[in-house]
């Protein structure tokens, strides 16, 4: 009985969703804000208007077939009256919506554009008495723009799927009841509770429960992590299988998803250098190749070279293969989906801009803290006295840190893992140089060499980077810790891979003292670094370290306080953009989770988006010139060239389809 | 100050490009992108002068492509 409640409940969650939403198909997301929906009604749409478009265009073409089955074989029993009139209607069937476009453009004394030059050839073909050719052109334009159509739709569609994973619904824990509703009426501090399974609507911490939580749908990191109270989560992830309590960090649209969504919708605005270079090229293009066309069929009969009707014919065939289309589509298509192809490995990029820009550059800047290193401090050596373990040394540290609230003492304590304050025991805290704790045993001194001196205690000098934590117990030296923000693992890896893609320098900013920045930078092996930097100076010595050529560098930081910073180098790419707003709004490229590695991710990515754009590019210079040389010598006729026109766009189109498989 | 709009039925890129490079001839236009595959147009103009700029603006959208419905985002 229970169960059917429950059942029924889940049915009642979901018609109330649909009063003003619809669900998809996958049934746990749903497309709800404007992007999604427009999309989603576009697709419809156009798929709609596709099949309908394809059904016609076959009907045309069974009819056309016949006419043409007609003329070659049984004209003699066919009037050539009856044929042509034939012909001249389904040219006019199939036409009719070209023609009339090409009709308005012409009033507008706009000249050049695809449906004045195929409207004109196709015409200027019946003219001369190509039937056939000219109902031929017509359908198989028709079928390649139908076909581009389609191509972008799907390519739109991809983008979305990527971030198809939006919370639906939210279920507010308010005076003890669950009450479900939209995650865009949560407020801050908002208390929802997330079944098992189900997206978690909205940025927040978690104040009961433990799950796996699932983030690959925003970071592209598909192994999952654990969290418990206290652990900050992001709407938009799946908790996989505990039951969560979270507390919301504020209204939905400033959460993590929702700015997402809005940086994808604008990342096409800023258009790349090749793409501006495409149009001004088709701007020209169009009219150059018109002219040609017309040279073509006027000149060679005026100096009694051949036949007018011959000439004419060619100059059609020029004209059809002057359309401007295939080229200037297969630019975006293919930045497109390099842009979606990136934003599923956790990469969001800004703009196509830039892809063209990372061609460019040669040296790399990387932020110290946080970035190169976790940004955290962590005990990184344990040395205590002969006849002292390491463990018994580590926790006599931390119990005396159990009071203090500073980075070190909290690092001290993560490490040493579960302990508590003993009872009755006396905490004083020096400021700047460590704690004494006193119980009814023991008295623990932990801190500076100094402070163990002002207790006549004499603790060694240690050169070591990092900071030097000394224990003393009962008034004996003890040992020592170091504790220091450690270089991530990645960083490494991610510095090797740089190298490989190209990159020849690679450089480091950082706040911290000489000795540490210069240990980071041996290690990683980097070829230079600039230390004790006020936030301010950044920017100075990423100028200084690049030589003036902000052109060339990229910049990799956490976004926090490098604001300037990724507004000077060419390519500005923040860290863990997840909880930063101003990383979002300077930086090019965010990268979600924290991983380094994903910088030269998105090298590659850029480079492939490249390379097949200017495949593209080339691909369909070079057959609309080989076409435009056989037109013009008459080897190509209007068949070949409308296939030549339509058939680059298509294979452009497929080409840039693998940009997303990257 | 910036506005964007929706060109809904846009799926001609060289008319997307068409119209990109009339209005940016527009007077007080600082920038303009219109994109083909988000079909969203990015006006920037002085506040003073938008309303004048968006006029314009639609009627070069409606000649290049009469089909088009212009949206406010």
């Amino acid at each position: 009985m229970k169960r059917l409640e429950s059942f029924e409940k889940k049915h009642d969650d979901y018609s109330h969703i649909k009063k003003d939403d619809e669900i998809c198909s996958c049934c746990s997301c749903i497309q709800s804000e404007d992007f999604f929906n427009e999309i989603e009604e576009e697709e419809q749409f156009d798929l709609r208007e596709f099949r309908g478009e394809i059904r016609f265009l076959i009907f045309m073409g069974v009819l056309f077939a016949i006419c043409l089955i007609t003329e070659e074989f049984f004209s003699e029993y066919v009037h050539s009256y009856l044929l042509n009139a034939a012909f001249l209607s389904l040219y006019l069937v199939c036409g009719l919506p070209v023609l009339k476009m090409a009709f308005r453009s012409l009033i507008k004394k706009d000249f050049f554009n695809e449906f004045t030059l195929m409207g004109g050839a196709s015409l200027a073909a019946v003219a001369i008495g190509q039937m056939s050719e000219s109902v031929g052109v017509m359908i198989f334009y028709r079928l390649g723009e139908a076909f581009q159509k389609k191509a972008s739709s799907y390519s739109r569609r991809s983008i979305k799927a990527l971030l198809a994973q939006k919370p639906m619904l939210a279920r507010l824990l308010k005076d003890g009841k669950v009450e479900n509703i939209n995650p865009k009426d949560i407020v801050k501090g908002d208390i929802v509770q997330v079944l098992p399974g189900e997206v978690i609507p909205i940025d927040g911490i978690i104040i009961s429960g433990v799950a796996q939580i699932n983030s690959s749908a925003i970071t592209g990191e598909s192994k999952p992590v654990s969290a418990k109270v206290g652990t900050a989560v992001y709407g938009g992830t799946l908790s996989l299988d505990g039951l969560l309590t979270i507390k919301a960090a504020g209204p939905f649209k400033d959460s993590t998803i929702s700015r997402m969504l809005e940086m994808v919708q604008n990342a096409v605005a800023h258009k790349s250098p090749t793409e501006r270079f495409i149009t001004r090229f088709a701007k020209w293009y169009t009219p150059a190749v018109f002219g040609l066309a017309t040279l073509v069929a006027l000149v060679p009969p005026l100096i009694g070279q051949g036949d007018f009707r011959e000439w004419f014919y060619r100059g059609l065939v020029l004209l059809v293969i002057s359309c401007p289309c295939a080229l200037v589509i297969s630019i975006p298509l293919g930045f497109f989906g390099g842009i979606g192809s990136a934003s599923k490995k956790g990469i969001l990029v800004k703009g196509a801009n830039v892809f063209d820009a990372l061609d460019k550059v040669t040296m790399a800047v990387f932020d110290k803290t946080g970035t190169l290193t976790y940004g955290r401090f962590e005990v990184v050596k344990i040395l205590p006295l002969t006849g002292i373990t390491e463990g018994d040394l580590l926790r006599m540290a931390a119990t005396a840190e159990t009071g203090s609230n500073h980075p070190l003492a909290r690092s001290i304590l993560a490490a040493a893992g579960n302990i508590t304050m003993p009872l009755n025991a006396q905490v004083t805290q020096f400021a700047g140089k460590g704690m004494l704790l006193k119980t009814d045993l023991d008295t623990i001194i932990v801190g500076s060499k100094a402070l163990l001196q002002d207790y006549g205690i004499t603790a060694p000098s240690i050169s070591e980077l990092g900071t030097v934590v000394h224990v003393a117990k009962n008034d004996k030296y003890q040992g020592y810790l170091i504790v220091a923000d450690s270089i991530r693992e990645e960083s490494y890896q991610s510095v090797k891979e740089l190298r490989e893609l190209g990159i020849k320098k690679v450089y480091m900013l950082t706040g911290d003292c000489e000795a540490v920045a210069k240990s980071v930078s041996d290690k990683l092996g980097l070829d230079g670094y600039r230390s004790e930097l006020l936030p301010g100076d950044k920017v100075a010595a990423l100028k200084s370290l690049c030589g003036g050529e902000t052109k060339k560098t990229l910049f990799v930081g956490d976004g926090i306080n490098d604001g300037p910073v990724l507004v000077t180098s060419e390519t500005g790419i923040a860290m863990g953009g997840f909880g930063s707003q101003v990383a979002i709004e300077v930086a090019d490229v965010v990268i979600l989770n924290d991983s380094l590695l994903k910088v030269a991710e998105l090298l590659r990515v850029a480079k492939k988006t490249r390379t097949i754009v200017w495949q593209n590019v080339f691909m369909a210079m070079g057959v609309k010139g080989v076409f435009l040389v056989f037109g013009a010598v008459g080897v190509a006729g209007l068949w070949e060239a409308v296939f030549a026109d339509v058939g680059v766009a298509l294979m452009a189109i497929l080409n840039s389809t693998r940009t997303s498989k990257v | 100050m910036k506005k964007t709009f929706k060109l809904v039925g846009l799926d001609c890129a060289n008319c997307a490009a068409k119209i990109e490079n009339e209005i940016s001839d527009l007077p007080d236009v600082i920038s303009v992108t219109v994109n083909f595959m988000t079909t969203k147009m990015n006006i920037e103009a002085e506040r003073e002068k938008m309303e004048s700029v968006v006029e314009a603006a639609m009627k070069v959208v409606k000649n290049i492509e009469p089909d088009v419905k212009i949206e406010k985002v």
